[in-house]
């Protein structure tokens, strides 16, 4: 019966309207206020970050990446009026809230240091030759508070303070690279993973 | 309208829905339906969409004139160039090299550390990125790699597998390449230091996947793609190989037979680059954001079927280009993550699609075209589906029967980027099921190449999702990272051992390009539509509809 799978098809493409073809401020009913960069918008309330700046007319080039929590590309901090407290969040992955006021950093100057993999070996050396500014960490935690993956990232720094290799990349595994850990650090720890 | 009522993250009334999975889940336990024969396949493929009427028409000009094609795809290959020519002066060409990427996923990364590797000279290397060096689908790879690596396996069984699964349309050649050489990639990736999961006695965990007769994926995590990239670009890192970022490609260079180069553009200042190079290796994945039948996408915002445009353009042939391949487990809900990716791994440690009734209504890991297919049919021809506040339809992942059949903590410990995704959204799934519906996923066809990833255009490779042939109709699981792998480490070395011939530089000529426009106006396809569209769009309507280019 064609009509009827045909009709499956424009049913299903219907329901996805909201994600594939942008929003249509008709088919909102609840509208928040954010400011992006320092100018309000009236965004739909329930979009992630990212939806409600495309929602207010942006076009991202930098900022986005997978859309899905894997690159770090979407790296985004804001506070909410009337706290004090600095947020961080991942633009793809964070639902817009009421009073928002926000900024992306789509770049993080690190450094990289490069090394020979077979002519490494498991310990304390590698860290102190390649990234000897780790032992400057003060335990302060600021790193551990900025990431998305929920890392215990002041931990693993610990771990390669000690030479625990497999100890820390453990604890590093799910890092997406966004770097907000680094542009937190106090100390001035110039990697991030 | 009144505000709905939330309790763990749900609406009230599918939190009802919800009980009713909790309730029946001891029952389904030790019950999974029988897999379908080759005539209940056919049945429920019916309402697949690329077996459903409408949606695909045939291309109308070039090599592959008369094949169908999604009308999204056949959109960008009956678009006119985004330059007509005269606009870029070819005579200065700003960088030559011997070998050009284009892409710096999984595929082009591993070409380019596989040619140095064979005596390319690194800086006879540049490797383009559109957007930054590692934005790709690779590294939303969750699930796995499949290497067929047990005494119990063979490349031979996992050819058999990889063939059925693509209904014996697999072009065999590149296929046996890809079965082949998937444990000699399994020791590189171990040899640059890539984690996989291991058993207690240090070997790999293997896991099946839709469509496989024997243990073969290899995980790390839910993470899979991001370590095997990760590793692969340090790698590329520390052989200080040239990379652009935010350089797409908007046309190659021919020198009238051979491919001789490309056009850059600047995505932030608007300048273009002319790139000569003596071999070319396109890499540029695959056409996810194209959102072929309005289905969401589980792909990265690149995903826009760049490389097939500019490959057609120049000559290349495409095969394979009337599938699409839709991933069952899509996220139907919440709202904010549409579409994205369920890994198939869930599937293959327990979670058991559930219907509102509380039934397992299908076996669990068919290939992907079939178990999609049954979910829409469970939807929206048997309604029994969950409808979300948003209008969409859904079944249940029933992700607790992961805890319960291989014990408590396992969904943190093998599915944290599943468990922290949720988590954001107030789900928990390692107390409530998911509910999921298919997502466009891959790009099944492409451009099609011998086994050393080389096509019909004189010194043009292609490697990973936008080469087409090795999947056939429908990929496995597993097979993707898989063939970026093989195929960026075969293009590599293909391309060092062409350069050992003392290749000269070719002429850069955009008559290519022209010859296509011609065609296209011979074929009265009269249309603003340009390609490669680089990005989607997803500005709100009322903001595009008060668009002025003023500045």
């Amino acid at each position: 019966m064609p009509e009827k799978d045909n009709n499956i098809m424009d049913k299903i493409a219907e329901s996805n309207k909201s994600v594939v073809t942008g929003i249509d401020e008709k088919d909102i009913e609840h509208w928040i206020t954010i400011s992006i960069l320092g100018s309000e918008y009236k965004v739909p309330a329930g979009l992630t970050i990212m939806q409600a700046m495309e929602f207010a007319g942006y076009r991202f080039v930098r900022s986005c990446g997978c859309r899905a929590g894997f690159c770090g590309a979407c790296t985004t901090v804001y506070r909410i009026v009337g706290d004090y407290r600095l947020k961080t969040a991942m633009a793809c992955q964070t639902r817009v809230e009421q009073g928002m006021y926000l900024t992306q950093i789509p770049f993080t100057p690190a450094e990289r240091a490069n090394y020979d993999i077979d002519k490494l070996s498991p310990g304390i050396e590698p860290f102190l030759t390649l990234y000897p500014e780790i032992l400057r960490c003060l335990g302060c935690n600021s790193c551990t508070k900025a990431c998305p993956q929920d890392i215990d990232v002041m931990e693993y720094i610990a771990a390669g303070k000690r030479g625990d290799v497999a100890l820390m990349a453990e604890l590093s595994f799910d890092c997406i690279q966004w770097g907000l850990c680094a542009m937190r650090c106090p100390a001035e720890l110039a990697q991030y993973n | 309208m009144a505000e709905l009522k939330f309790i763990g993250g749900y609406p009230e009334y599918m939190r009802k829905f919800i009980d009713i999975v909790n309730k029946t889940r001891a029952k389904r336990k030790d019950y999974t339906p029988i897999a379908m024969t080759m005539e209940q396949r056919d049945e429920v493929l019916k309402v697949h969409p690329d077996y459903a009427p409408g949606g695909k028409r045939s291309i109308s000009i070039g090599l592959n004139k008369g094949d169908m094609a999604p009308n999204e795809v056949a959109d960008l290959i009956e678009a006119y160039p985004l330059i007509q020519g005269n606009e870029v002066d070819l005579t200065k060409p700003d960088l030559s090299v011997d070998l050009l990427i284009i892409g710096g996923g999984l595929a082009g990364t591993a070409a380019a550390v596989w040619a140095n590797d064979k005596g390319v000279d690194k800086d006879q290397i540049l490797l383009v990125n559109k957007l930054r060096h590692g934005d790709a689908n690779s590294i939303m790879a969750e699930g796995g790699t499949q290497a067929a690596d047990r005494e119990n396996d063979s490349p031979a069984r996992h050819f058999l597998d990889a063939i059925g699964g693509g209904h014996f349309t697999n072009k065999p050649d590149v296929l046996r390449a890809l079965v082949e050489d998937a444990p000699l990639i399994m020791k590189w990736l171990c040899d640059l230091g890539a984690i996989f999961d291991r058993e207690e006695d240090g070997s790999f965990v293997e896991k099946a996947g839709g469509g496989t007769s024997r243990r073969r994926m290899h995980a790390c995590k839910d993470y899979t793609g991001l370590e095997e990239l990760r590793v692969i670009r340090d790698e590329f890192r520390n052989r200080e190989i040239p990379y652009l970022e935010y350089y797409p490609v908007i046309e190659l260079l021919t020198d009238g037979s051979r491919v001789t180069g490309a056009v850059l553009y600047n995505l932030e200042t608007g300048d273009y680059k002319i790139i000569q190079a003596k071999a070319t290796i396109l890499a540029t994945g695959g056409f996810g954001r194209l959102h072929v039948r309005g289905f969401p996408t589980t792909n990265h915002y690149g995903a826009t079927c760049d490389g097939v445009v500019l490959a057609y353009r120049a000559g290349a042939k495409l095969r394979d280009t009337d599938t699409v391949q839709y991933h069952p487990t899509g996220a139907a809900y919440p709202q904010q993550i549409i579409g994205l990716l369920l890994t198939e791994k869930l599937r293959g440690m327990g979670a058991q699609p559930v219907n509102k009734n509380g039934e397992a209504f299908v076996f669990p890991l068919e290939p992907r075209d079939v178990e999609a297919a049954s979910f829409i049919r469970e939807c929206y021809v048997k309604e029994n589906g969950i409808v979300t506040p948003t209008g969409m339809r859904g079944v249940w992942l029933d992700t607790p029967m992961i805890e319960l059949k291989n014990g408590e903590g396992t969904i943190e410990k093998s599915f944290p980027g599943m468990f922290r995704m949720f988590n954001r959204f107030d789900l928990d799934i390692r107390k409530d099921p998911v509910l999921v519906f298919p997502t466009l996923h891959y790009q099944n066809g492409g451009v099609e190449s011998d086994p050393w990833g080389k096509t019909n255009v004189d010194s043009l490779w292609v490697a990973g999702e936008v080469s087409g042939g090795i999947h056939g109709k429908n990929r496995l699981m597993g097979n993707s990272t898989l063939d970026c792998l093989v195929f960026g480490r075969r293009t590599g070395i293909s391309v060092a051992e062409y350069l050992k011939s003392d290749v000269k530089h070719g002429k850069l000529m955009l008559e290519h390009m022209k010859n296509y426009v011609t065609m296209l106006k011979q074929a009265g396809i009269d249309t603003t539509r340009k390609a490669p569209i680089l990005l989607p769009d997803y500005r709100g309507k009322a903001v595009l509809a008060r668009m002025i280019d003023v500045f």
